[in-house]
């Protein structure tokens, strides 16, 4: 058993665990804190942590892209905005549904609960394939019960992990599958512009200034 | 290079909406005078009716591409087949004819500007490309950018509190639906991924949320004894792909944002939503639905879809009862037809009657479409400087003052109730027959049930239009645009009442003898899903 914990407690899950956690405690704190500059520094760490979880996939590009592009420019952005408009703490709206907030932090947490269950037993083995040495991994699957194991061949899946393509997860990889017309994500890529069009449109004209035909 | 080519014909009705889209965007910022403006409603209904025509043509084959059976296009994740074409001509109809309601009433509220036009082009180019996508990827996107074009649609009055109200409402709890949708696809791709092991990492290119191979996994995992719907993964992700469509579809424990949207958003605005938010959702339901055609163990889906359908037509109906303004009142009544509509969608997933419950949907959405619109443009149609008349007690006896419009209203509202000589009448007997031939007796017989107590309200109405004595005097009605489109649809209603064989239907009675007049692809299972090269699951894999 401990050399079964050992092997479970190797360094890129203890990583995982940090920024996991480190994850979910900066996406409640910029949910809860009432000022919104605090909310969106937490923001930023959040998208940090989760940068590292990416990492921690082979996602290289995905996790460099995730700090330049949105904890660098979208967050700078967003201060920006809520500098702009001097927005201070909010003032408490009186709440007319007051039982409305316990029963929704309850069904969240159900809902949250429902779902790490569902995924937790889903998944065949939290320790990383790649990282374990052999006799580690045999241990770890051995000590699954057999129920887990026997919806999920985990040998069969590892073996197919460290079959994985060298490119994963470099510009290269991802290039090559995202801009390929034979592979399917070439069209929705294409057609996402479309929706940031759309988006453009739509802030231009809800925030925009009055035409002169409105002001008439 | 072809296949990129041939894909993009076979999507070119959606396509071209877009294009037009952009085409409108620009000529509406240059042409500032209103004498201008009056070309952008014309030049949108044109472009829709050349979209429709495109997508027809685009819809029965490739042009000297004989050999090219309807098929999938850009790497599997689109795919143009008669249902999509059908779906694809209902939204350019549905935008038509809203486009040619809209102007008298956006230049009232002095909104009349080129970007209404565009954003519902764009609207409906995502709804079509829903209807098209075989691939959730391509199903989220394209939800997207319909859901961001009628959040914007939504507060396009912007200096009304309420049309603001409307688009908050339906912006945040719509973002929150559609972050279920990617979670539950996620999820899908993980345990399908898993399922299909034994390939998912030699052969990149392979997307686990495609509706085929969704389709196979189901299959294969069922054959070779784990089957995917005990994975709670897979179960998981259905069920979040279902909230996340339910909301745009309005079913019922999601439709909490529905009244008060519809009733603050520009009445034109309503009308789409009420059609085209309907049309995309029922599109990505049907697919997934024939996802689970040919394999067993879908009871779980099935009893989800009626405990769904169950609870949207007794709730939209019940609500509907109580509404006074008439707005609040469509929308309710547009919740329960979600309700007729999924037991259709419900009967679709049963191999005995898939195609037939298919083609019912088909028509149930085109005599919604038009009966709804309908409706809406009488409203417009109605309304005079200042305001519509949007109390139910002010449409009392409007037939003595306005009676061409009393009978226009009358139509679309019977159809909507589902009395005969409508097209309403013959949607509801549709679905209703395609859910007791595949088995599903006890919610055709509910739906019955409560589709009586629905003729209540709108029965009321009616009621009111004609007997009562008119206290309001309707003076200067708009007319217009909107008054065209209202006789257009209720005449249409009518034809498809009375000749509901003339487009479209499926035969009534017995069994279909004549080869159907919609061929669909992925109701018959095996014989076009498993050509592109099946996935093979070797059974030795998990040793």
């Amino acid at each position: 058993m401990p050399e079964s914990l050992a092997g479970f407690l190797s360094i890129p899950v203890l990583l995982f665990l940090i920024f996991a956690l480190g994850a979910v405690s900066t996406a409640v704190s910029c949910v809860l804190t009432p000022n919104p500059v605090r909310s969106a520094l937490f923001l930023v760490l959040n998208l940090f942590c989760v940068a590292i979880l990416y990492l921690l996939l082979n996602a290289y590009f995905l996790a460099v892209v995730q700090v330049i592009v949105y904890a660098g420019a979208i967050m700078v952005l967003f201060l920006f905005v809520i500098m702009l408009l001097n927005l201070g703490s909010p003032e408490r709206i009186p709440d007319q549904m007051k039982w409305q907030q316990p029963v929704a932090v309850g069904a969240g947490i159900l809902l949250a609960a429902m779902l790490t269950v569902t995924i937790a037993s889903s998944v065949p083995s939290f320790a990383p394939a790649t990282s374990l040495p052999q006799t580690a991994r045999r241990t770890t699957l051995d000590a699954r019960e057999p129920g887990a194991s026997q919806t999920m061949d985990n040998s069969a899946i590892l073996d197919d992990i460290a079959r994985r393509p060298e490119t994963m997860g470099t510009p290269y990889g991802i290039g090559k599958n995202l801009y390929n017309p034979d592979k399917p994500w070439l069209f929705p890529f294409e057609m996402v512009s479309f929706l940031l069009l759309v988006a453009v449109i739509g802030s231009v004209s809800l925030a925009g200034r009055q035409t002169s035909e409105e002001k008439a | 290079m072809n296949d990129t080519l041939q894909g993009i014909w076979a999507i070119s009705g959606p396509l071209f909406v877009a294009i037009m889209g952009m085409v409108v965007l620009v000529i509406g910022l240059g042409e500032t005078s209103p004498a201008g403006r009056r070309f952008l409603p014309l030049g949108t209904i044109l472009g829709l009716v050349a979209a429709g025509i495109l997508t027809l043509v685009s819809s029965r084959g490739i042009p000297n591409m004989p050999d090219v059976t309807p098929a999938r296009f850009f790497g599997q994740g689109m795919l143009m087949d008669d249902v999509g074409g059908w779906f694809c001509v209902t939204l350019c109809l549905a935008a038509a004819l809203t486009a040619g309601m809209a102007p008298a009433y956006l230049e009232e509220k002095r909104i009349n500007n080129g970007e209404f036009y565009a954003l519902l082009l764009f609207a409906t180019c995502g709804a079509m490309l829903m209807a098209l996508a075989n691939d959730l990827i391509n199903v989220f996107v394209g939800l997207e950018i319909l859901s961001v074009s009628l959040y914007i649609l939504c507060g396009f009055s912007r200096r009304e509190l309420r049309s603001e109200e409307a688009a908050v409402k339906y912006f945040l709890l719509g973002a929150f639906a559609s972050a279920f949708f990617v979670f539950g696809s996620a999820l899908i791709y993980g345990a399908v991924g898993i399922a299909n092991r034994a390939i998912s990492l030699q052969q990149e290119n392979v997307s686990f949320t495609n509706f085929d191979i969704i389709s196979e996994a189901l299959q294969n995992s069922a054959r070779s004894g784990m089957p995917l719907m005990s994975s709670p993964l897979f179960v998981t992700g259905i069920a979040l792909i279902v909230v996340g469509l339910g909301f745009k579809a309005s079913l019922v424990p999601f439709h909490s944002y529905a009244p008060d949207v519809y009733e603050g958003a520009p009445t034109p605005v309503t009308a789409f939503m009420s059609a085209g938010a309907k049309l995309g959702a029922f599109a990505a339901f049907l697919r997934l639905s024939h996802a689970f055609l040919a394999s067993d163990g879908a009871e779980p889906y099935r009893l989800v879809l009626w405990t769904l359908a169950a609870a949207t037509m007794l709730v939209g109906n019940v609500l509907a009862m109580r509404q006074t303004n008439i707005k609040r009142m469509l929308a309710c009544s547009s919740i329960a037809h979600a309700g007729y509509l999924l037991v259709g969608i419900l009967a679709s997933s049963h191999g005995s009657a898939s195609l037939y419950a298919t083609q019912s949907v088909l028509f149930y959405l085109l005599a919604y479409t038009l009966m709804n619109l309908g409706a809406f443009a009488v409203i417009i149609w109605l309304g005079r400087n200042g305001g519509d008349y949007l109390d139910i007690r002010d449409y009392a006896g409007l037939a003595k003052k306005q009676p061409l419009a009393a009978l226009t209203l009358t139509i679309c509202l019977l159809s909507l109730a589902g009395i005969p000589p409508t097209a309403g009448f013959f949607g509801k007997l549709y679905l209703f027959m395609a859910a007791i031939r595949s088995g599903e007796v006890s919610i055709a017989v509910i739906g019955l049930v409560i589709s009586a107590i629905g003729l209540f309200y709108y029965l009321n109405l009616i009621m009111q239009m004609y007997l009562r004595e008119p206290h309001l005097e309707f003076e200067e009605p708009r007319e217009g645009g909107a008054k065209r489109a209202a006789i257009l649809a209720a005449i249409l209603t009518i034809i498809l009442g009375v000749a509901p064989n003339l487009l479209v239907s499926p035969s009534p009675a017995g069994e279909m003898n004549a080869p159907p007049p919609v061929p669909m692809l992925k109701t018959r299972p095996g014989e076009n899903t498993l050509e592109r090269g099946s996935l093979p699951i070797e059974p030795n894999a998990n040793r």
